[in-house]
C-alpha cells in the first residue's frame, strides 16, 4: 500500500470513526437490549436456573419450583397435606411463562398444544401431565371446589393460541419423581408451520 | 508518566469526551429501553362473537350482570390474587379506570375462584375502586373463550367481544385506551 493511500485511509478513519463507533455501540446496545429482553411478560424472578429461549415466534421461560414453594402455593389455595404431597411426589412442577415472541400485529399467531410435547427420561418417551390429567385425581381425593379451581387456572393451559404481545403464566407438571433429569421436546405452530425445539437435561426439584 | 502529567494531558479533551459520553449514554439507554419496552396492544377479534352474559356478586354481595351495561363499552378482566401477572397489571388497571369511567366505559374485574378475605385484602393493598366480581366455581371463566389468567376482553356496545388481551398489559397506555374509546363510535370496526 502506498504512503498516500495509507494517509487517505487514516484520514477517512479519522472522519468516520466517531460516527462508526457510535453506530457500533448503538447496534450493540440494541442487541444487548434484545438479549436481555427474553422476558415473556411479567413472570417475576424465576431464580438462577431459569431456562429462557426465544425462536420461531415462541418465547419460553421455565424453572423448576422447589418443594417449599409448591407446598406453600397449594396449601395456600386450600389443598390438604395429602394432596400437596401428591403434587410434590408426582408433579415435578415448573413455573413457566410462554407467549408470542414479538409484538408486530402482522406476525402469525403461535399455537401451543402440550399434548404434542414429549419428555425423554433415560431413553423412555413420555407425555407431561396436563390440567385434564389431574381432574380425576382431585375427584378421587374429594378435593373441594376452591383448590380445584385454583389448580386448574394455576396450571399452564394445555392448548392455547397466542397473538403478538400475548403471553401466559402458569405451572407445568411433568409428572416425574423428584430429582428426575429429562429432555423436553417442545412443539408449537407458528402460523401453519410446525416447530420443534429440544431442551436437554432439565431437572425436577429434589 | 506520573499521575499529574497524565491528567494534564487529558484535561483539554474532557469537555468533548464528556459530551460524547453523555450523548452515547443517552442513545444507548434509549435504544435499550426501546428494545425492552413491555408488551402492549389489544388483539382484534374479527368475528366479534357475542360476549357470554353472566350474573355474579360483587364484594358488597350485590348481583351484577354483563347485560346491565348493554349499550356501553365494557372491559372484562379475569384475574386471581395469586397470579403474578394479574397482580402486576392491577395498578395500571386502576389508573386506566380513572380514564375509562370519565369516558362512560365500564370495567369489571372477575376474580376466578372465591376467597373473599384475600380479595378484600388485595383490593385494599392495591387501592382498587373498580368493580370486582367473584366467580367462585369458575363457571363464568369456563364459558368465556379464555385459557389462562389474566385474560381481558373488550365488549362493544352491542355486547360483542371486540378485542382480547392474553397476559398482562399496561392498561393506561394510550395505545390500549384509544381503541377502547373508539368502540363508543358505532361505525368503528377493529
Amino acid at each position: 500500500m502506498q504512503g498516500d493511500e495509507v494517509s487517505a485511509l487514516k484520514s477517512m478513519f479519522r472522519r468516520l470513526s466517531p460516527a462508526f463507533l457510535l453506530a457500533v455501540l448503538m447496534v450493540s446496545a440494541v442487541s444487548f437490549g434484545h438479549a436481555q429482553d427474553t422476558r415473556c411478560g411479567e413472570t417475576g424472578d424465576l431464580g438462577p436456573d431459569v431456562l429462557r429461549w426465544q425462536g420461531g415466534g415462541l418465547c419460553l421461560e421455565t424453572a423448576s419450583l422447589s418443594h417449599d414453594l409448591v407446598r406453600s402455593f397449594f396449601a395456600g389455595r386450600g389443598f390438604d397435606a395429602t394432596a400437596v404431597d401428591l403434587i410434590i411426589q408426582d408433579g415435578c412442577v415448573f413455573r413457566s411463562a410462554i407467549g408470542h415472541q414479538g409484538d408486530d400485529p402482522a406476525a402469525p399467531p403461535i399455537t401451543i398444544d402440550q399434548s404434542a410435547w414429549r419428555l425423554v427420561v433415560d431413553g423412555d418417551v413420555r407425555k407431561l401431565r396436563t390440567r385434564a390429567d389431574w381432574q380425576p385425581v382431585w375427584r378421587r381425593l374429594n378435593v373441594e371446589t376452591a383448590p380445584r379451581v385454583a389448580f386448574k387456572w394455576a396450571l399452564f393451559p394445555s392448548f392455547q393460541e397466542f397473538a403478538p404481545a400475548d403471553y401466559n403464566w402458569g405451572m407445568i407438571t411433568f409428572g416425574l419423581a423428584p430429582g428426575t433429569r429429562f429432555d423436553l421436546e417442545v412443539v408449537w405452530r407458528e402460523g401453519a408451520e410446525r416447530r420443534v425445539k429440544l431442551f436437554k437435561n432439565l431437572e425436577c426439584a429434589q | 508518566m506520573n499521575r499529574l502529567s497524565f491528567t494534564s494531558r487529558l484535561t483539554p479533551k474532557w469537555p468533548v469526551l464528556r459530551a460524547f459520553a453523555v450523548m452515547l449514554w443517552v442513545m444507548m439507554a434509549s435504544a435499550t429501553a426501546l428494545a425492552q419496552s413491555p408488551n402492549s396492544g389489544l388483539s382484534p377479534v374479527m368475528e366479534r362473537p357475542p360476549a357470554p352474559d353472566f350474573q355474579l356478586t360483587n364484594l358488597d354481595g350485590e348481583l351484577v350482570s354483563l347485560s346491565d351495561f348493554k349499550g356501553k363499552v365494557v372491559v372484562v378482566n379475569f384475574w386471581a390474587t395469586w397470579c403474578p401477572p394479574c397482580r402486576a397489571e392491577m395498578p395500571s388497571m386502576q389508573r386506566a379506570w380513572q380514564a375509562l369511567q370519565d369516558q362512560d366505559v365500564m370495567m369489571l374485574a372477575i376474580h376466578v375462584g372465591g376467597n373473599e378475605d384475600k380479595i378484600w385484602s388485595f383490593v385494599g393493598d392495591y387501592e382498587l375502586d373498580f368493580p370486582i366480581l367473584i366467580d367462585p366455581d369458575s363457571a363464568v371463566a369456563d364459558a368465556w373463550p379464555m385459557k389462562g389468567l389474566p385474560s381481558t376482553f373488550v365488549v362493544d356496545p352491542q355486547g360483542r367481544i371486540a378485542y382480547r388481551a392474553i397476559g398482562g398489559r399496561e392498561w393506561d397506555d394510550a395505545d390500549i385506551l384509544a381503541p377502547i374509546f373508539a368502540l363508543r363510535d358505532p361505525i368503528t370496526e377493529p
